[in-house]
């Protein structure tokens, strides 16, 4: 960070957040995500084209049913097509009745 | 009889079908089906058709025995494993035609692991109106993973699927083969399996029939995907009736990506392969009845040693029983049993005496060719996140020397006390019995028990640096030995953490975390690949923001870490409406660690002597007499006692590091990165039995 100068407002808020580092430890950059269901991810999942979070549909809930009933991401949510046809009738509105959501083959 | 009979009506069955029905569609890809010599065009077509699993359900096209054998394209032999299981034959015969040879379709040309075996088997459960009963089902999983699995090295391969391991990176794999198949499922999955070229495309036609986007996300990749700056004016009639041919087929006008993949995985797992057939041959009961001597890693727990005692049960079954000393001190007894599939693979499952299931631990673990080791992971939760590395040794009879407990050995050294562990370590031992290497002498050696020796050694100010062996008489013993001056820094490990909310709809996915003291390796640069990593520490644990967007406030979100034990525990899974935007629990953290280490001062480094050419009129060439640059370095060594080049570089050779002196509590400090993120509601391997 030491060689990079904040420009506008937004930069200069992040830069000021780091005032908890120290500067003689190093750490890992998040290089290839580990291994979840998968390896490569597409926004709008578990991991952003950055490999973090600060990208993902907020929250994610709101993005379900795309995924659901598109067959979008079969990988990562229960398919409307063939595997879990009924799966989304439990709850009405994910982002309210998120705790209806069931994981599938329990 | 009844094969007969069906094949009877079939012949009725298949002369009233319109005459398109009664030729096999080609399969996905283009490649004609090859069909068995007595397989007839309707069974080839409940086999090449994407829906072929499908077919019999539907009536009219079950069984494959029918008619017109006369093709002589079809009398091409098409190698497979042929079916010999009753169970399997009786559940699997309606929709899988069985031909004279005894090879059923699509069972008999593919062969898998035994976790991909059980999830063709659920998906058959909850898609196919597979009517098995729990006990059938394990006995029918029992048959296809011994009969219809994978030989040593293509097990070694996928390992780490079947494993679930969290850490693991399939980067360096195939362009090609991440994105037509990593974008939705680990790699593993592919690894995990062999098939001929039909089967391969079959694969494909599955995927396309279960998830109909994962040809335009997937398959086709970017050179298939239409072009959506086109110019339709300016292009001529031909051209535009070419380019309107290919939109209505879909793009498909030649092999796409997936089909590019499919011809390599053909080419690298193909079904018949020279070691499944010296397998057939050779195959016998591997005998693994006995003592096992178990040393292991768990991250976050330390280093263990023990003792599993297997006793046969069955054919290729056995009962286990582990004895686990832990590194804090404490012990662990665990009894279960398991499983060796096709020679090579061992499946287990064990648990403490008097725990619940949530206890039980499942063991994947591969035999060597030895058949004297085994080696793998143990591990359990929701996610088979927790977990440890492990390596069985046998018990041959013959004294060996499995482990070394903290084999990292400060230089210099005197009477160090080192633990060994093996089997079979001899009364009469003797100092000599045991050999470290240059630099380390073992002055006295106490026998605690047949598995566990207390080594005394000395370490030399000038030893070497770096791992090296303990041998045992004809034992050459592990590389766990290593020599170090100092520590020069900790990491954090895993450096790249992994969790996930839950706690209310899904499981959490814990993560755990150890600090290793590290040294920096012969070309003395801290953080590069020669660091040698010494030993775990404790350390004081704690979450800190990585800054990344303008309002990060994910470490106060995203769950907690126990400061003593690095123990993550994520947040619970949903929208949190005190979270901008109902934000999830999620995000990414730093993982600090900070621990005091009572290490050596290293002592400043001997300075290279610079080689330099005796003076000759006392200046040196290159030295400009103006005032220009000196290009040569002027060196201090007198005229009168010049070192030669050859001689100076024997003195850097031998000149040793001074002996340390002074020791210092140094407080060393390491970051990790920690992802936590949603929640995976879907898990392909399980199956709900009650909801049947």
């Amino acid at each position: 960070m030491s060689k990079i100068i904040p420009l506008n407002r937004k930069a200069k808020r992040i830069a000021a957040s780091f005032g908890a580092s120290f500067g003689d430890a190093h750490a890992l950059a998040p290089q290839d995500p580990p291994l979840g269901c998968t390896t490569i991810f597409a926004p709008g999942w578990e991991v952003d084209t950055d490999g973090g979070t600060s990208n993902l549909c907020t929250p994610i809930e709101r993005d379900l049913y795309d995924c659901h009933h598109s067959c979008y991401w079969p990988a990562q949510v229960p398919d409307a097509l063939t595997n879990s046809p009924n799966w989304s009738q439990s709850c009405g509105a994910p982002v309210n009745d998120w705790s209806q959501i069931d994981l599938v083959f329990p | 009889m009844k094969i007969s009979a069906v094949a009877l009506l079939l012949v009725l069955t298949c002369s009233v079908l319109p005459a398109a029905q009664q030729t096999p569609p080609h399969p996905v890809g283009g490649a004609a089906p090859v069909a068995t010599p007595t397989a007839a065009p309707a069974g080839a077509a409940a086999e090449a058709a994407p829906q072929g699993a499908e077919s019999g359900r539907r009536g009219g096209r079950r069984g494959g025995g029918a008619g017109t054998a006369s093709d002589p394209a079809n009398d091409l032999v098409r190698r497979g494993v042929a079916v010999n299981s009753e169970l399997v034959t009786k559940h699997c015969i309606g929709c899988h035609a069985k031909n004279a040879e005894g090879h059923m379709t699509r069972i008999s040309y593919q062969r898998k692991s035994p976790e991909a075996w059980e999830m063709t088997l659920k998906r058959m459960l909850r898609q196919h109106h597979l009517q098995v009963t729990q006990d059938e089902a394990r006995q029918m999983l029992g048959y296809l993973a011994n009969e219809h699995g994978l030989t040593r090295t293509e097990a070694a391969r996928g390992l780490y699927e079947s494993e679930r391991r969290v850490h693991w990176s399939e980067a360096s794999a195939d362009q090609e083969l991440r994105e037509s198949c990593g974008g939705c499922h680990s790699l593993g999955r592919v690894m995990s399996q062999q098939r001929d070229a039909t089967e391969w495309k079959l694969l494909k036609a599955m995927h396309l029939a279960f998830f109909p986007l994962a040809r335009s996300q997937a398959f086709r990749g970017s050179q298939q995907r239409a072009n959506s700056n086109v110019d339709f004016a300016a292009m001529g009639d031909a051209e535009r009736e070419e380019l309107f041919a290919r939109m209505r087929s879909g793009g498909e006008t030649g092999p796409d990506r997936a089909d590019r993949v499919l011809d390599a995985l053909t080419k690298s797992q193909d079904l018949m392969t020279s070691e499944w057939s010296a397998w057939q041959i050779e195959r016998r009961e591997v005998p693994l009845a006995g003592s096992w001597s178990v040393a292991g890693h768990e991250v976050g727990r330390g280093d263990f040693t023990g003792q599993t005692l297997l006793e046969r049960s069955g054919a290729d079954s056995y009962s286990s029983r582990w004895t686990l000393n832990y590194a804090d001190g404490s012990t662990a007894e665990r009894t279960g049993k398991g499983v060796l599939y096709a020679g090579y693979s061992w499946r287990g499952r064990s648990q403490r005496a008097g725990a619940d299931e949530a206890d039980a631990a499942k063991e994947v673990l591969l035999l060597d060719e030895s058949w004297n080791r085994l080696e793998g992971r143990v591990f359990h939760g929701a996610f088979g996140e927790i977990g440890a590395d492990v390596v069985l040794r046998r018990d041959t009879g013959t004294a060996a020397l499995v482990a070394i407990k903290q084999g990292a050995i400060e230089v210099p050294c005197k009477a160090r006390v080192l633990e060994v562990f093996g089997h079979g370590f001899p009364a009469d031992l003797k100092p000599e019995d045991f050999h470290a290497g240059r630099g380390v002498r073992i002055t006295a050696v106490e026998r605690r028990s047949a598995t566990c020796v207390l080594l005394t050694l000395d370490a030399e100010p000038t030893a070497d640096l770096g791992p090296r062996r303990l041998s045992f008489r004809t034992d050459p013993g592990p590389r766990a030995l290593v020599l170090y001056d100092t520590v020069d820094y900790i990491r954090v490990e895993p450096g790249a953490g992994f969790a996930r909310v839950g706690g209310v709809a899904t499981p959490k996915q814990f993560e755990r975390f150890e600090a290793r003291a590290m040294h920096r390796g012969p070309d003395k640069k801290l953080w590069t690949a020669d660091d040698v990593p010494l030993f775990t520490l404790a350390a004081r644990w704690s979450l800190e923001e990585m800054p990344v967007s303008e309002f990060d406030d994910d470490v106060k979100w995203v769950g907690v870490i126990e400061s003593g034990s690095g123990v993550f525990t994520p947040n619970i899974d949903g929208p949190n409406k005190e979270r901008r935007y109902f934000s999830n629990n999620i995000g990414d953290v730093y993982v600090r660690a900070e621990a005091d280490i009572d290490v050596w001062v290293r002592p400043p480094e001997p300075k290279p002597v610079t080689p330099v050419k005796p003076r000759e009129g006392g200046r040196e060439r290159g030295a400009d007499p103006a005032g220009g640059a000196v290009q040569a370095p002027v060196s201090v060594v007198p005229a009168a006692d010049p070192v030669k080049p050859e001689e100076a570089a024997q003195i850097v050779a031998t000149a040793k590091p001074a002996v340390p002196t002074q020791r210092e509590k140094k407080l060393f400090r390491a970051r990790g990165h920690l992802l936590v993120t949603v929640p995976i509601y879907i898990q392909w391997d399980r199956y709900d039995w009650d909801s049947r």
